[in-house]
């Protein structure tokens, strides 16, 4: 439960981060609110060389109503996501779902951009994400950006599209103002991790999140084409688990994950499709 | 009520049942007090231990050199490197400190490194290399019992067998079940740590979290080949015990590398380390068999247990002795015989955990009160009330019970304790199932109450005598008296040192307590904190010394310069004093109180007094061979009420509520009580619903509280303590029980059987995980909507005949519980006991037969033959038909046909009744021997036969268990009768199960003898009995049946309803009515609606629903078993009954039985019909 050893930089600005970053290497990582990170380094499942800490960069810590869509600064705590009046209003999905994380210590600390740049597939944050169809804002090496669509953004089991060097600054999300929602995570112990998570919002079109699911955080697309077809709702929720491939591990099965998404899709979706909240 | 505001007898100051609150209270709550894993000393080393990563291997090679070579490392032991004995055991040393040659555990060390910081040492307790050559890991505790030792001492640590009672009457009820326990951990918060300091004498002081310092120092002493007084033993600061720290872990490693390397050593386990390095709670497999009279009273249990004691015997040996004796309950069961195993495997070594293997038989045989209960339609806690022991009864054991026993007391308390208020659809979202993650649909919660009560014996037995020494000191410390107790009892949270300090005070006075360290050196062993026993032993053991003390102050007084008057002390203190009395103990120390601290100090004026007390209980005897002995000391009982809402889709399941009653001879201090009884209950409730270490092939797969689930308190139910019930226990000091065990042995069970009642599945394993309940087939959601992924089942079979269908249609009033229709029947694990193998045949099928036979104009006949309108017709087309069958391979493929459509609807276990003397064609013999091979051969794959139903879609069917009832004809030859039972009585035909007999009843009377004589004989043989009765004749023909035939069925037996009298004899002898509504309404009533089903049902008996002869009838069994929901206006729950009553009356093995009642146990659904 000691991480190997590492050298830890803090930087004062982005521009400081990526100049850290750069000079640090492959081995290099950014530390946000070390949640998910520290976790993995303490069982030696990560041994970076550098940290470089970005934890106070307050610049990147913001909502802003930005028209069509809200811009959540990357290091927003889960606790600021959650309490905000703007996210409250036009995107009430993710402030509940950031309301739901692990307990109020890991609320206060853990930050949406590292819940997004960790890519874990049981995490809730990203799944909320795809749900909206939320844009990600990144800069690289020499102040190069670029903006990330969510569905394209996880790769594989803690794999993102963030290239080494580069930081996830912002976090772009439509507006749902007023749309139906939900957020259903299943777990056997209060507030642990999801077994399975959906997450859904109805406007006009549907987006579905799941969480745990796969090897990343995944969009029901199947769900979302028989809902597209013109399909009931729970005709299109028996297909939330087809063409996944759920992990098996201590808590499920993949069937059982499988049912569980199944019941969940639906019931998301008679939620979501309920009167507006 | 909470126990916390109800009114006391006006407790006074600080003495006995006030709620003192714990010293270490605030000092824990604000990181202030000192855990084992604080402990520092200048110029410490950390130790690390190497644990095996395999279950099972030689060791070919420890090299400890690339340890040796690391900058930092001061010392690397190994087995070679102990001085003393290289095992320790708390029973039987045979668990090695370190594995030489062979290892039995994941986690078992290999060798200890010493180093200047504890990173260096985990890295090169790493670099240690050890050559395995791996052995094949003994894993499942069955195969212990037959498998090849795994240690020179054997596999199997400990079996008994309690042989109790006389022989018993004939039980009219009789349940059975196997329960499963899976290894729960107990999660104690402080991970293994110790601090050991080498000593300038040569021995060593170890400072250690432990619940049992002199039994630690004796294996440490032995193991390190020095003088119990070299080895000091101190007690550090305890994060939780629960029976995990009774056994050495890292005690004597820590001593050798001090002494190894000079210098004092610390080790503190991380989380991971912690979980290989302690034992856990035995898994369990326990069976059990309850007889019981038509009221519910017990008369005899069958049981056997088997406990996975893992690689090394800790305390297996008294666990199993308690899994045993205490696996028939709370309960008066005059006759028992209960076998117990605890064996060993290359799982993790299993010990010790709060309710030492009672809370394993509790389990199981609360589970079984409830099927006892269900069987006989009695309320679960009147079935219990009806049973519980009172004192002066006898346990099983033989031993009486001579303390208190107020069994109906706790058991009456729980009961009636106010229910919360509301259900499942009045509480917020986050008090669901899931709770604040909102994945609940409150539609569909089911809510379940359950009900359990357990108890356990206090203090260890079987002739162990673990006494406590305590020593008091009084003296004055400025002008205050000040009581310093010294005793070694550790203090692992039961709170002890709360109840040291008001013992003093109430037998004293004296309000200032000073408890000095726990310690070897300074003092005798108060035994193990384990048992629910230090209040009894080290508080009785403290009470003593206090009195001894008074004692000698009272002496000082009187021989003082001080007259009584002087001193205030009152005239017949002085007499008390005076007379010198050992005997007047308590008055002394009562008087002593009272006078008040002042005279008291005055007395201490003239200096300290000291006293010791040593205290033992009572002497108990080691169990005889039979199992009987006055093995315990004294019991406690507590009976747990639990309320669960289940998401029945999701598989969640929400405690809403655990009340309790418990028996505590007196409440001493009623926080500390309630303390008790809520954590009990978190533990119980984290075995019903979450807590188990799983293991893959001996490896612990979630050693952390990430993986291994413990309830939060946000998971915790509202504890509702409905009583405390105060008999103070005889012996007993203050007449208080032990309260720390019994809390968490109901609440298990309870919780469990509340999950049950939501769901109606039968759950016999624990912990209940979400997917046992959400995964479980339950054949009635195929009529829920978004069922997609269940197949559907074919069509009910089209016959000739093939009756208006019952219009079940979809609800009746909404929340009314619906009668079910044959398509929410398939899947269901069917069993059927009335079928006939006559009855098998199709027109096709015949006329094939007729053609190869020969037989003239075949296709009037077929016609003719199926249109049989009575019972004397239908026994003449069977005849004809039969006869066609003229070789051995026609009826092999004529009964494998039958078994392959009786598998396609769903029939999984079948009693197929065969009349030879229809069966002209072929000798008896053969034919038995050919429809047994039939239906062998129906139980591998292959295409449908003849009969088959099944459609080409349909999914393939379950192979139906197909066993032969040989049916007599009821005007059969007398000779030819006897052939049959000589035949049968020589060589039991494969698949023979009984003997029965059929034909037309009205020829019954002239063949009573006849027939009489050929059941007793088939009894004498081994053959289950059944006779076709009461339906070509009456009431009478029953009668006949039950007097002259002792048959334990009755094939129909409808006619029985005539005859009120009938009727109470087959419920009192819980004779089981096979019942065909089909056939009835076609040979007996005309109609369906004229059948007496619903009045069968109304009179209490026990009912089973059979085809008869289906393919005549066009029926299968899930369609008759819908005619017969629809008659009788059964639900699924009742029906469900049936099926469980088939299978009670099957004569089929005990093996067969309970595996398929752990098939059927899955198939209900409790009313989740009206949902549609
Ligand atoms: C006890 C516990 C319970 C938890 N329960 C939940 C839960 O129920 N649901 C849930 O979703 N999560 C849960 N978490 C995880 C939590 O949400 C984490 O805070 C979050 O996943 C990571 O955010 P962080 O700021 O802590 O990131 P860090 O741990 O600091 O970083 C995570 C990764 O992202 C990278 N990173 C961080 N910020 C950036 C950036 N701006 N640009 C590029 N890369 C970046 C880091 O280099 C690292 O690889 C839990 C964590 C703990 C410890």
């Amino acid at each position: 439960m000691i991480p190997a050893p590492f050298e830890y930089r803090r930087a004062g600005s982005v521009e400081e981060a990526l100049g850290l970053l750069e000079e640090g290497g492959e081995d290099a990582k950014l530390l946000a609110g070390g949640h998910s990170l520290l976790p993995l380094m303490k069982l030696r499942l990560a041994a970076p060389s550098v940290l470089v800490d970005i934890g106070r960069l307050r610049d990147l810590s913001y909502v802003r109503d930005g028209g069509e869509m809200i811009a959540i600064g990357a290091l927003t705590r889960h606790r600021e996501v959650e309490t905000n009046p703007i996210v409250a209003e036009h995107a009430p999905l993710l402030a509940h779902v950031a309301g739901q994380v692990g307990d109020p210590q890991v609320r206060h600390r853990g930050t949406i951009g590292g819940s997004i740049a960790h890519g874990d597939p049981a995490s809730d944050l990203p799944a909320a994400a795809l749900a909206l169809g939320a844009t990600f804002e990144v800069v690289g090496q020499g102040g190069a950006a670029r903006s990330i669509p969510a569905a394209e953004f996880f790769q594989g089991f803690l794999e993102t599209s963030l290239q080494p060097g580069e930081i996830l600054t912002e976090i772009a999300v439509p507006k749902t103002t007023g749309a139906g929602w939900s957020f259903q995570k299943f777990n056997r112990r209060a507030q642990d991790w999801a077994i399975v998570g959906v997450a859904a919002v109805r406007n006009g079109s549907t987006g579905i999140g799941l969480v745990n699911m796969g090897s990343t955080p995944l969009r029901a697309t199947a769900v979302e084409a028989a809902l597209a077809g013109g399909a009931s709702l729970e005709e299109a929720a028996s297909h939330a688990a087809e063409g996944l491939d759920p992990p098996a591990d201590l808590n499920a099965s993949p069937e059982y994950r499988a049912h569980l998404a199944r019941v969940l899709v639906r019931r998301a979706l008679e939620e979501a499709s309920a009167s507006p909240r | 009520m909470s126990v916390l505001d109800r009114p006391r007898s006006a407790p006074a100051g600080a003495g006995i049942g006030v709620s003192a609150p714990r010293p270490d209270g605030v000092p824990k709550v604000r990181g202030q007090f000192l855990f084992s894993s604080d402990l520092w000393a200048e110029g410490m080393l950390w130790g690390h231990v190497l644990r095996s990563p395999v279950p099972a291997a030689r060791i070919r090679r420890i090299d400890v050199a690339p340890a040796l070579c690391i900058d930092g490392v001061r010392a690397v032991v190994t087995a070679a490197d102990l001085p003393g004995a290289a095992t320790f055991g708390l029973e039987v040393a045979d668990q090695p400190v370190f594995a030489s040659d062979v290892v039995r555990y994941v986690g078992e060390p290999l060798a200890a490194v010493a180093a200047d910081h504890p990173e260096t040492a985990r890295r090169a307790a790493g670099a240690i290399v050890v050559d395995y050559e791996p052995i094949e890991p003994l894993c499942d505790p069955e195969m212990a019992l037959r498998a090849p030792a795994i240690h020179p001492d054997g596999n199997v640590f400990r079996h008994l067998r309690i042989e109790h009672g006389e022989a018993f009457p004939q039980a009219a009820v009789v349940v059975e079940g196997t329960y499963e326990v899976g290894m729960q951990d107990q999660a104690f918060l402080g991970p293994e740590s110790g601090l050991a300091v080498p000593g300038e004498d040569g021995g060593v002081d170890l400072y250690i979290a432990t619940q049992w310092l002199h039994v630690d120092r004796d294996q440490v002493a032995r193991c390190l080949g020095l003088p119990c007084d070299k080895v000091r033993l101190h007690l550090a600061g305890v994060g939780g015990a629960f029976g995990a720290r009774e056994d050495v872990s890292i005690q004597v490693h820590l001593c050798l590398l001090a002494l190894t390397t000079g210098r004092p050593v610390k080790i503190v386990l991380g989380r991971e380390d912690s979980f290989f390095a302690h034992v856990h709670r035995h898994p369990a497999r326990i069976w059990l068999r309850h007889h019981a009279d038509p009221e519910g009273r017990l008369l005899r249990v069958e049981g056997r247990v088997v406990l996975d004691g893992g690689a090394y015997a800790s305390s297996s040996n008294a666990v199993i002795s308690n899994a045993t004796a205490f696996a028939t309950g709370p309960y008066r069961v005059p006759s028992a015989t209960v076998e117990g195993w605890v064996v060993r495997t290359n799982n993790p070594p299993c010990g010790a955990m709060r309710g030492f293997g009672a809370v394993q038989a509790c389990f199981a045989y609360e589970a079984q009160m409830d099927r006892l209960a269900r069987a006989l339609a009695i309320d679960p806690v009147e079935l219990r009330l009806r049973n519980v022991l009172r004192p002066g009864d006898r346990l099983i054991t033989g031993q009486r019970i001579d303390g208190t026993a107020p069994v109906a007391e706790v058991v009456r308390a729980a009961a009636n304790a106010p229910l919360p208020p509301g259900g499942p659809a009045d509480l917020p979202a986050i008090a669901l199932p899931g709770g604040a993650g909102r994945a609940a649909d409150v539609g569909r919660v089911r809510r379940g109450v359950g009900f359990a009560v357990g108890y356990k014996n206090l203090m260890y037995s079987e002739g162990f005598d673990d006494s406590s020494e305590a020593r008091v000191r009084l003296e004055l410390v400025g002008t205050a008296p000040v009581a310093t107790v010294t005793c070694a009892a550790a203090e692992v949270g039961q709170g002890f040192v709360t109840l040291a300090r008001q013992i003093v005070a109430e037998e004293l006075g004296v309000e200032d307590t000073v408890l000095a360290p726990p310690s070897t050196a300074t003092v005798g062993s108060a035994g193990s904190t384990s048992a629910s026993r230090q209040t009894w032993m080290s508080g009785g053991a403290v009470a003593e010394a206090c009195r001894a003390a008074a004692r000698q102050l009272l002496l000082r007084a009187r021989a003082g310069n001080r007259v009584a008057a002087d001193a205030g002390l009152p005239p017949d203190l002085d007499a008390a004093a005076t007379s010198g009395d050992p005997s007047g103990g308590v008055s002394d120390a009562h008087a002593l109180g009272a006078l008040g601290v002042a005279a008291l100090a005055e007395l201490l004026g003239a200096g300290p007094v000291e006293a010791s007390a040593t205290f033992h209980h009572r002497p108990t005897q080691p169990l005889d061979s039979a199992g009987q002995g006055d093995a315990h000391v004294s019991f406690a009982f507590a009976a747990h009420r639990a309320v669960v809402d289940v998401d029945v889709d999701l598989g969640l399941v929400k405690v809403v509520q655990v009340a309790t009653a418990q028996d505590v001879g007196r409440v001493l201090n009623p926080l500390q009580v309630l303390g008790q009884v809520e954590g009990g209950i978190a533990q119980g409730v984290g075995l019903a619903v979450m807590e188990e270490i799983v293991l893959d092939r001996g490896l612990v797969r979630n050693p952390s509280f990430t993986d291994y689930l413990l309830p939060t308190a946000l998971d915790m139910p509202e504890v509702t303590v409905a009583a405390l019930v105060e008999q103070p226990e005889p012996g007993a000091p203050f007449g208080a029980k032990g309260v720390g065990e019994p809390p968490t042995i109901s609440s298990t069970p309870a919780v469990v059987a509340a999950i049950r009642a939501a769901t109606g599945l039968e759950l016999d394993r624990v912990p209940v995980r979400p997917a046992d309940i959400a995964l479980a087939p339950r054949p009635a959601q195929t009529s829920t909507p978004a069922r997609a992924d269940t197949p559907a089942r074919p069509a009910a079979p089209a016959r000739p005949s093939e009756p208006a269908r019952p219009d079940a249609g979809p609800a009746g009033p909404a929340g009314r519980a619906m009668v079910p229709a044959r398509e929410d029947l398939l899947g269901l694990p069917g069993i059927e006991l009335h079928v006939h193998l006559e009855g098998s045949f199709t027109p096709e099928r015949v006329a094939e037969l007729a053609r190869a036979a020969g037989e003239p104009d075949v296709d009037r006949r077929v016609r003719s033959a199926f249109a049989a309108g009575d019972l004397a017709d239908l026994l003449t087309a069977l005849d004809w038909w039969c006869g066609l069958v003229r070789t051995e391979e026609q009826a092999t493929s004529q009964a494998e046909g039958f078994a392959r459509f009786l598998a396609s609807s769903g029939v999984v276990y079948a009693e197929v009744t065969v009349n030879p003397t229809h069966w002209g064609g072929l000798p008896r013999r053969a034919l038995i021997d050919a429809l047994a091979a039939g239906f062998e051969r129906a139980t591998t794959p292959g295409a449908p036969g003849a009969l088959g139903s099944a459609s080409p879609t349909a999914p393939p069917a379950e192979a139906c268990d197909c066993r032969l009832v040989v049916s007599l004809r009821r005007d059969q030859d007398e000779g030819d009768i006897r052939r049959v039972l000589d035949e049968l009585g020589s060589r039991r035909p494969a698949r023979v199960v009984a003997l029965g007999v059929d034909g037309d009843e009205r020829s019954a009377a002239a063949r009573r003898r006849v027939l009489a004589e050929a059941f007793a004989e088939a009894a004498h043989i081994g053959l289950g009995r059944t006779a076709h009765a009461g339906e070509s004749s009456g009431p009478e023909g029953v009668l006949a049946a039950l007097d002259d035939l002792g048959v334990t069925r009755i094939d129909h037996g409808v006619r029985a309803v005539e005859d009120p009298s009938v009727l109470s004899r087959l419920r009192d002898q819980r004779v089981t009515l096979d019942v065909c509504p089909t056939s009835n309404a076609r040979l007996l009533y005309g109609t369906l609606d004229r059948h007496p089903l619903a009045a069968l049902d109304a009179a209490g008996l026990a009912l089973s629903i059979g085809t008869d002869d289906p393919l005549i009838f066009g029926v299968d069994l899930p369609e008759e078993l819908s005619r017969a929901a629809r008659l009788a206006a059964w639900d699924l729950p009742r029906l469900r009954r049936c099926q469980h009553d088939a299978l009670d009356a099957a004569f089929c093995d005990d093996a067969t039985r309970s595996s398929l009642s752990r098939r059927l146990a899955p198939w209900d659904t409790s009313g989740r019909k009206s949902e549609g």
